[in-house]
């Protein structure tokens, strides 16, 4: 196909997380399904 | 969270000591996607030379650095139409593909391309001008026609604005063919069989009409191997 050249690839998106500090168990998915794959094992913090 | 990706937001965030950020090569990429067998088109985008001379007018470095340098200065265009980099099964086939005025403007002469007096080819009276579709508003995809714009200016060809509503564009202005290049993300699923709905001559997100039988039978035996190796193709030749 690169000879052919249906179509030219830009770029891969970055998966991007940003989270705080106070919420634990968060883990990059890079993945259709995202950050939030795993949103049943977070666990909030509380703050001292 | 930071959801959906807004790139801008995060370099913002970056540094905060309250704030945990990270970022991972995604499981979408951004393309431009050429109208190669659609009778909407202009003609000389069903020739592979000319869009191999409009690969080589174009910076994808710069592109990429200009709209997501900030989260990563060491990121690099996608070299692939089937896999993402995190793959073990990609393989970088269009970094054959790099900004090369040179190598655009030979194949534009060699075809008996002539420059106008504005500076723009035309080929056997094909004015050398196409439209470049994105979803109007996003201001990412902006970036990248204004910068395409300017790379294919140098090469002495025009590239045109079509800003769309994404129910617009997505529906049956894409569905029809009625384009001549879109700017947009396939989400992939990571699989080999990805790419056979898109790039197969019957394929039903063909929408730019490609079609090649010996690619439509690579991808519909990828299609039918449960073991990845043999299903990755790229062992059937060095550019497919």
């Amino acid at each position: 196909m690169a000879v052919d050249l249906p179509s030219l690839p830009l770029y891969a998106y970055p998966s991007l997380l940003a989270y705080r500090t106070t919420l634990d168990g968060v883990v990059n998915n890079t993945s259709a399904q995202g950050p939030f794959w795993n949103a049943a094992d977070w666990r909030l913090r509380r703050s001292a | 969270m930071v959801a959906p990706q807004v790139s801008s937001v995060l370099s913002r965030l970056q540094g905060r000591p309250d704030i945990v950020t990270d970022w991972a090569s995604g499981g979408a990429y951004e393309h431009l996607d050429f109208n190669v067998g659609g009778a909407a088109a202009m003609p000389l985008l069903h020739e592979a030379w000319f869009r191999r001379a409009v690969a080589h007018a174009i910076d994808r470095q710069a592109i990429v650095t200009a709209v997501f340098g900030s989260i990563d200065p060491e990121i690099t265009p996608l070299q692939s139409l089937r896999y993402l980099p995190p793959q073990w099964q990609y393989h970088p086939h269009f970094a054959a593909y790099g900004q090369d005025l040179a190598k655009a403007t030979a194949l534009m002469t060699s075809h008996g391309c002539a420059e106008g007096g504005d500076g723009i080819y035309s080929c056997g009276g094909q004015r050398a001008s196409f439209a470049l579709a994105y979803t109007a508003g996003n201001t990412r995809r902006q970036t990248e026609f204004i910068r395409m714009k300017e790379d294919l200016a140098v090469a002495g060809i025009e590239l045109t604005e079509v800003a769309l509503p994404a129910g617009e564009l997505y529906g049956q202005f894409m569905e029809t063919g009625a384009y001549d290049t879109i700017d947009f993300a396939w989400a992939t699923n990571g699989d080999p069989s990805f790419g056979s709905d898109l790039f197969a001559c019957t394929g039903m997100q063909n929408y730019g009409r490609y079609c090649s039988q010996e690619v439509s039978d690579l991808l519909a035996a990828a299609n039918r191997e449960f073991d990845h190796e043999p299903a990755r193709l790229s062992r059937t030749g060095p550019t497919r």
